[in-house]
C-alpha cells in the first residue's frame, strides 16, 4: 500500500449500513449512537433513509461519490454520508452544497487535516460561507454570527464537526488529542457580511471568483478586540495587534500560520473612510503586531521560522507571523464596536472553494 | 415501531500495512534517525544511535531533520524519506510526544516500515496509549515504540541521556528478531 497526500476524492464507495432503532424516540437513537462511539453528546435528528434522500436531493451527482478522504481514520467522505451527518446535525437540505464543498475542501492536502485533528492544540475549523447562499440557505452573517440562534450556522457548523467525529474518526481521546478542546469544536460557522464591507468579497482576493464559496481556517476561538474611542484606522489596529502579538498562540513560533482579522462593520468602515484597502490593514498589522527577535527565542525553543527571521538580532522587532499574506481580513458581525482575530493552529493553510450548484 | 437510521462512519481507506523484516542482528547495518525537531528529541535518538553502533557494531549512517519547510507537524520531505531508505537499514524516529507530532511521526514509522526499514519511533509515557492507537489507525498495530519518560522537554541534558543509555537493549529487542 501506499498512503497518499491527495484528496482521495473521485472514486466510488459503498453505501454506508443501515441499522435497526427499536423506538423512534430522541432517547433511543441517543443511546444507540452513544453505544457505538457516535456523536457529539447532544441530542440529533435520526438519519432515517427518507430525511436523508430529501438532503441527497439539494446535491448533484453520485451519492457513493467520494468527496474525499478524511485522516486519521481515511474515512471516505461521500455526498450520502454528508447528507446522513447533515440530519443528525438538523441542517435544512438547502445547506447541502455548502457542507458538500466544506468536505471537499477538508480533505485538501494545505488543510492538513491530520495535524488539526490529531494535535493537543484546541483548533476548530471555522467554515465561512460567502455569496448568494449565504441569504438563499439562511445563514446569519450579522448580530451574534457566531451564535447562538441561527439554524444554518449553528446545524452546519455542527455538521462539519459531525463529519470529523464520523468519517475522519476525530474522537477526543483516539483521532482527536485535543487537551482541553474549545467550544467552537461543537460548531464553528460564520458567514461574510458582504452588505456591510467596504472591500470586495473575500473569495474574489483569492481569486475564487463564484457566486458562492465557502473557506475553512483552522484556528482557536476568536479573541475580542472591543474599542469604541478611535475614529481613525491606527488605533483599532494598534489593539488588534496586541490581541494578535501574545505568545500563548502558535503563530508565535510558527511563520507560516494565518490570522483571521475579523473586523465588525463599523470597524471596518472607520478603516476604510480613511482609503485604507484590506491589503493595507494586513500590511499595518503585520508592522505592528511584532515583538523583541530575542523574546521569541527565550520563549520558543523549537521554531517552525523563514530563514531571514533567524537574522533578526535580539532586540529588533519581529513580526508575528511570516507574510503579510498571512493576515486574512474579512467583515462579519452586525452593529458595535468589536472585531475578532482568530489565530491560527500553525502548520496549516486557509482553503476556499467555490460552492458547487 | 422500529424505524431504520443509518450509521454516520461509512468505509475507510487505506489497507493494512505490515512491518519491515528485522535483521538478526545489528552488526553492519546503517542506523538512520530521523529527528522532528521537538525539544529534546535529537539529543536522545542521536545518543540513542551512537549507543547501537557502539553496542553492536552498526554505523550510525544518517542524523537528519525532516527536511526544508517540514517540522513534527508534519511528514518528512521525499527526499529525506528517499535518503533514509536508501541509505539505511534500521531508523530511529520521534518524539512522538504531543498530538500533531505523534501522528506524524507515526506516519513517518509507518512510511518507513512499509519500504521495508524496520523503525523505531521513541514516545513517552504520556503519549504511549496514543502512539499505539495512531498506529493501529494508520494499519500498523504492531509499530515498534520505544516509551521513555514524559516529558522530554525541559528534561535536563544529562537525563535524556541517562534515559537513552538505558533504553538500548529494549530497541536492539525492537529491531531484531
Amino acid at each position: 500500500m501506499s498512503i497518499e497526500f491527495g484528496t482521495g476524492a473521485g472514486t466510488r464507495s459503498a453505501e454506508p449500513g443501515l441499522l435497526e432503532l427499536p423506538q423512534s424516540s430522541p432517547e433511543a437513537l441517543l443511546e444507540l449512537y452513544e453505544s457505538r462511539g457516535w456523536g457529539d453528546g447532544l441530542p440529533l435528528v435520526p438519519p432515517t433513509p427518507d430525511r436523508v434522500d430529501a438532503m441527497l436531493a439539494h446535491t448533484d451527482g453520485d451519492p457513493e461519490e467520494i468527496l474525499g478522504v478524511l485522516p486519521p481514520r481515511f474515512g471516505q467522505a461521500t455526498r450520502r454520508l454528508v447528507a446522513i451527518n447533515a440530519v443528525l446535525a438538523g441542517c435544512t437540505p438547502a445547506v447541502m452544497p455548502v457542507l458538500v464543498t466544506a468536505a471537499r475542501a477538508l480533505a485538501q492536502p494545505a488543510l492538513n487535516l491530520r495535524g488539526v485533528n490529531a494535535t493537543t492544540h484546541p483548533v476548530a475549523p471555522l467554515l465561512v460561507v460567502h455569496g448568494k447562499v449565504v441569504e438563499r440557505a439562511g445563514f446569519n452573517a450579522g448580530i451574534g454570527v457566531f451564535g447562538p440562534g441561527t439554524r444554518a450556522n449553528a446545524t452546519v457548523g455542527r455538521a462539519v464537526r459531525l463529519l470529523l467525529l464520523h468519517v475522519a474518526g476525530a474522537r477526543p481521546g483516539d483521532g482527536d488529542a485535543a487537551q482541553h478542546g474549545q467550544p467552537s469544536k461543537f460548531s464553528y460557522c460564520i458567514a461574510e457580511n458582504l452588505a456591510a464591507s467596504p472591500w470586495e468579497a473575500y473569495p474574489r482576493s483569492r481569486g475564487v471568483d463564484a457566486p458562492s464559496a465557502i473557506t475553512i481556517h483552522c484556528g482557536e476561538n476568536p479573541h475580542n478586540v472591543h474599542d469604541m474611542e478611535s475614529g481613525t484606522p491606527g488605533p483599532i489596529l494598534d489593539k488588534c495587534a496586541t490581541v494578535m502579538a501574545t505568545f500563548g498562540q502558535n503563530n508565535a513560533p510558527i511563520a507560516m500560520g494565518e490570522y483571521f482579522v475579523l473586523l465588525g462593520p463599523e470597524h471596518a468602515a472607520t478603516i476604510a473612510a480613511a482609503g485604507w484597502s484590506r491589503d493595507d490593514v494586513a500590511l499595518y498589522l503585520y508592522q505592528r503586531a511584532r515583538r523583541p527577535a530575542g523574546e521569541f527565542r527565550r520563549a520558543f525553543e523549537s521554531r517552525a521560522w523563514m530563514p531571514w527571521m533567524e537574522s533578526v538580532p535580539d532586540d529588533d522587532p519581529l513580526p508575528m507571523t511570516g507574510h503579510p499574506d498571512n493576515i486574512r481580513v474579512l467583515v462579519t458581525g452586525g452593529a458595535g464596536k468589536h472585531s475578532c482575530i482568530v489565530p491560527s493552529w500553525g502548520m496549516t493553510s486557509s482553503v476556499t472553494l467555490p460552492v458547487e450548484g | 415501531m422500529t424505524t431504520r437510521v443509518y450509521a454516520p462512519d461509512g468505509e475507510v481507506g487505506p489497507a493494512p500495512v505490515s512491518l519491515a523484516p528485522s535483521p538478526h542482528v545489528l552488526t553492519g547495518t546503517r542506523i538512520g534517525v530521523l529527528d522532528n525537531g521537538k525539544p529534546n528529541a535529537g539529543l536522545l535518538l542521536h545518543r540513542l544511535g551512537d549507543q547501537l553502533a557502539a553496542r553492536t557494531g552498526a554505523s550510525l549512517a544518517i542524523v537528519t531533520a525532516k527536511g526544508p519547510g517540514a517540522n513534527a507537524a508534519t511528514p518528512c520531505t521525499d527526499a529525506v524519506m528517499a535518503r533514509l531508505t536508501e541509505e539505511c537499514d534500521v531508523v530511529l524516529t520521534g518524539s512522538a510526544d504531543c498530538g500533531s507530532c505523534t501522528s506524524w511521526s507515526v506516519h513517518d514509522t509507518v512510511q518507513l516500515e512499509h519500504r521495508r526499514v524496520p523503525t523505531v519511533v521513541a514516545t513517552t509515557t504520556g503519549f504511549c496509549d496514543l502512539t499505539r492507537r495512531v498506529a493501529a489507525g494508520f494499519g500498523l498495530p504492531d509499530a515498534r515504540i520505544a516509551v521513555f519518560p514524559h516529558p522530554l522537554g525541559g528534561t535536563p541534558d544529562a537525563t535524556i541521556l541517562a534515559w537513552a543509555d538505558a533504553a538500548v537493549d529494549d530497541v536492539i529487542a525492537l529491531l531484531t528478531h
